[in-house]
């Protein structure tokens, strides 16, 4: 279980960094819907939009290596979930296997699947080389998500370090004591670890309440930057909408 | 796969599953911001963590296999359905934007599923049982057993209804197999989550969120009956007119294809007006409404806030 | 530093047979009365379970008394008041990590400012003056999770000191802390003229820092007394726990 890349990635010096995070996020999500728009077998369109997400990482100098690294694992998962459509939609079949078949349909909902999931990937890996966790917080604020939403983040982040520290040493005691030889006693280990994990977070919640109304808190949590820089940011936003909707309606045309 | 990627998924599902969890977000925002005030924040964000960490967090199930908890009902009986709705969805934002599991494109889908559906759904599942059976510790375990099983299907199916309705495969199939994969995933959510809340129970009972009061109980028995009652009546309207509506509107759109679909229409084409979309689409939101309309009118008196 | 309030009431703190019990639970408070003047600086002594922290919890009008009245700095200890207490109060807890829940330190220092009103770049600055009084402006854009016990220690005092509190409590300060952030810790506090109310187990800690010291057992006070007198009678001590 690792969070540490939420604080380590991301802090090369680019055009794209100098964006501010809230620009960073609308154009990484309107790269990634466009993508998920597009149409079955929509090959050109999926290879543009590949295109311009390698060019912006390329921009923003991320590694070739880290960018593929990162896009491998679930680009890989992606590609397992989606073998089963190609024996699932009926078809002209292409490929006997035995009691299954690969249909022409489903290979291109296979290629299809894989080519959108990619583009989409490829988009949140670039927002995820080039901005930190705080960041992303502060670009979901400017974007008016629900205080409570935005609040619950901000406090989670901590809470997700200190929870991981707990179980840590809940463990780390466990193991010590030579607790649970063998799976099953492991797997009850396991779930009482949990338990204990949860209600520490709730007694720990409260603690950090009473902190927090100790400090003047009234129920929403302020921020330090609570203007979002308004003008020119938007012509990048409105760049990339408008390139998405001319690919989608090339696509559809 | 609860989490669904982006790929997988037709603009009318992406557009129809965002609006209805953005619907109920809103209303999860205004109820939660009422009932818990400001203990809400820290209590959400504890919450947030947990889910976060869970979903993370493999127990070995024997035989090489793993399943993790996806939490929805755990955190819904301990800390509420509408909190647990939202932390759930903060989970799910920065699953899909900083970890890559679960698509961008399809939020709205993977919020319904597991925040709205999931937590929500689950809790009304939990309080439905107590009404009938009364709130003592054991029952509230076996209860939340009963709705995160429940629950966990309920996802799977739901998944699977979205990729029938996006044309990735047939719809039946898409049920079967996604709804079926994931009754080994509910055994496992039941298990976990009674384990966990029976003894949260047994130490911290002051954590946990409201008891049951009789007269609320005996709403919550009329609401689930409601809603039970109308997705049995909504599932046989739908099955009935699906083939008529299915070869109407393949007659209107004169799709004579070499491919011979079963069920689902095939979403590069234009969509169909009406035909099953609506059906399903009408058919859950019916169920929920109902369900929370009664919730609602049940709401007023007898509930400790 | 104030030495009385405008009502000319000289005490910073004042119990009167202050009794309190959680919802589910035993009585922790028994009947507890102090007094406590502007400026001094008052040590709380007494073993796990005598109500130290819960008291200190009631100065902050986190917790209100089921019998009894309390005064803090002239105002009385209910929810009507309890704003404005906690604006005069200063309450740093045992355990930093309660205290510093936002995802950078600047922002944690920043909270109570905010709070109050203050527009965001004057919080910013204010923050950030306060973090560099105590030599953490380096760690200003950092998680509490990178800094070391003793830095953590003193970013949760930032996080109150930045407020210009008139009375300062303390849970267990230097509770975790080795020997060199423990002196960090207690230059520190010896700088400060507010009021001072520590509650620890840490005999010379409350010897280096206060001239005064009450003992709580069960929820009472047993003794008050100079500092130097209740800290030489090793029988009040044994008999109270504390040794």
């Amino acid at each position: 279980m690792s969070f540490h890349h939420l604080d380590h990635y991301a802090q090369v010096e680019s055009p794209i960094t100098r964006r501010s995070p809230t620009v960073r996020l609308l154009v990484t999500v309107v790269l990634a819907v466009g993508a998920a728009l597009l149409p079955l077998g929509a090959w050109p369109q999926i290879a543009t939009l590949g295109a311009i997400v390698l060019g912006l990482a390329a921009l923003a100098r991320v590694r070739p290596a880290d960018f593929l690294r990162r896009l491998a694992v679930p680009l890989a998962f992606v590609g397992v979930v989606s073998v089963g459509l190609l024996v699932l939609a009926p078809g002209q079949t292409v490929l006997a296997l035995g009691p299954v078949a690969v249909t022409d349909a489903g290979l291109l909902r296979f290629g299809s699947a894989i080519g959108r999931a990619a583009v989409a990937l490829g988009a949140a890996v670039l927002l995820v080389s080039t901005t930190r966790f705080t960041e992303l917080l502060e670009a979901l604020r400017s974007l008016r998500l629900p205080a409570t939403v935005t609040a619950a983040l901000g406090l989670a982040y901590r809470f997700l370090y200190l929870l991981t520290d707990e179980v840590e040493r809940l463990r780390r005691a466990a193991r010590s004591r030579n607790a649970a030889a063998g799976s099953a006693p492991r797997r009850w280990l396991l779930v009482g670890i949990a338990a204990t994990a949860l209600q520490r977070s709730f007694d720990r919640s409260e603690r950090v309440h009473h902190a927090m109304l100790g400090r003047g808190f009234t129920g929403r949590l302020p921020s330090l930057r609570p203007a979002p820089s308004a003008g020119h940011p938007r012509l990048e936003v409105a760049a990339a909408l408008l390139l998405v909707v001319v690919i989608l309606a090339s696509a559809r045309l | 796969m609860a989490h669904i990627p982006d790929g997988f998924l037709g603009p009318a599902v992406i557009a129809g599953t965002t609006a209805l969890s953005a619907a109920a977000l809103a209303v999860a925002a205004r109820r939660s911001r009422a009932r818990l005030r400001d203990r809400q924040a820290p209590l959400l964000g504890a919450a947030t963590a947990f889910v976060f960490a869970a979903q993370m967090f493999n127990f070995p199930l024997g035989a090489g296999t793993s399943a993790h908890l996806l939490g929805g009902v755990l955190v819904a009986v301990v800390a509420g359905p509408w909190a647990a709705m939202l932390a759930l969805f903060s989970v799910l934002i920065v699953q899909a934007l900083l970890f890559q599991d679960g698509g961008i494109a399809a939020l709205g889908a993977n919020t319904l599923n597991l925040a709205v559906l999931g937590a929500g759904g689950g809790y009304l599942l939990y309080r439905g049982q107590l009404a009938l059976t009364g709130a003592g510790a054991r029952r509230r375990m076996s209860a939340a057993a009963v709705a995160a099983f429940l629950s966990a299907v309920l996802t799977g199916v739901a998944v699977g209804i979205q990729l029938g309705l996006s044309g990735m495969v047939p719809l039946r199939t898409a049920i079967l197999v996604v709804g079926g994969a994931h009754l080994p995933v509910g055994l496992a959510e039941a298990a976990l989550t009674a384990t966990i809340f029976g003894a949260v129970l047994r130490s911290r009972p002051d954590l946990v969120h409201e008891p049951v009061s009789a007269s609320a109980g005996r709403r919550w028995a009329a609401g689930i009956t409601t809603a039970a009652a109308a997705v049995a009546l909504g599932a046989a309207a739908w099955g009935s007119a699906l083939p008529d509506a299915l070869e109407s509107a393949r007659a209107r759109l004169g799709l004579q294809e070499a491919v011979a679909w079963t069920t689902a229409p095939m979403p590069d084409y234009a969509a169909p007006v009406g035909g099953p979309w609506l059906a399903a689409l009408v058919g859950v939101a019916l169920v929920f409404g109902l369900g929370w309309l009664v919730f609602r009118l049940g709401a007023r008196g007898g509930r400790v806030a | 530093m104030i030495a009385a309030d405008a009502a000319g009431d000289p005490h910073a703190v004042r119990l009167d047979r202050v009794e309190f019990a959680y919802p589910r639970g035993a009585a922790v408070l028994t009947g507890l009365s102090l007094r406590i003047r502007h400026g001094e600086r008052v040590a709380i002594l007494g073993a796990n379970g005598a109500g130290k922290s819960t008291l200190l919890l009631h100065l902050n009008a986190l917790l209100l008394p089921v019998r009894g009245t309390i005064t803090v700095a002239g105002l009385p200890v209910d929810d009507s008041h309890a704003r404005e207490i906690r604006r005069r109060v200063g309450l740093v807890f045992q355990d930093p990590d309660d205290q510093l829940f936002l995802p950078t330190l600047l922002e944690d220092v920043a909270f109570g400012p905010l709070n109050e009103g203050l527009p965001p770049l004057a919080a910013e600055a204010a923050a950030r003056d306060q973090l560099r009084s105590l030599g953490l402006e380096p760690a200003a854009d950092r998680a509490a999770h990178h800094l070391s016990g003793g830095e953590k220690r003193l970013a949760s005092l930032a996080t109150v000191l930045v407020s210009r509190p008139d009375i300062l409590v303390l849970d267990e300060p230097t509770a975790g802390l080795d020997a060199r952030a423990r002196r960090r810790v207690v230059d520190l506090l010896r700088r400060r003229t507010e009021t001072l109310v520590l509650a620890t187990h840490d005999l010379d800690v409350a010897r280096a820092l206060c001239a005064r010291a009450i003992v709580l057992a069960d929820g009472r006070v047993t003794a008050d007394a100079p500092i130097r007198r209740v800290l030489d009678d090793t029988a009040l001590l044994e008999a109270n726990g504390l040794l």
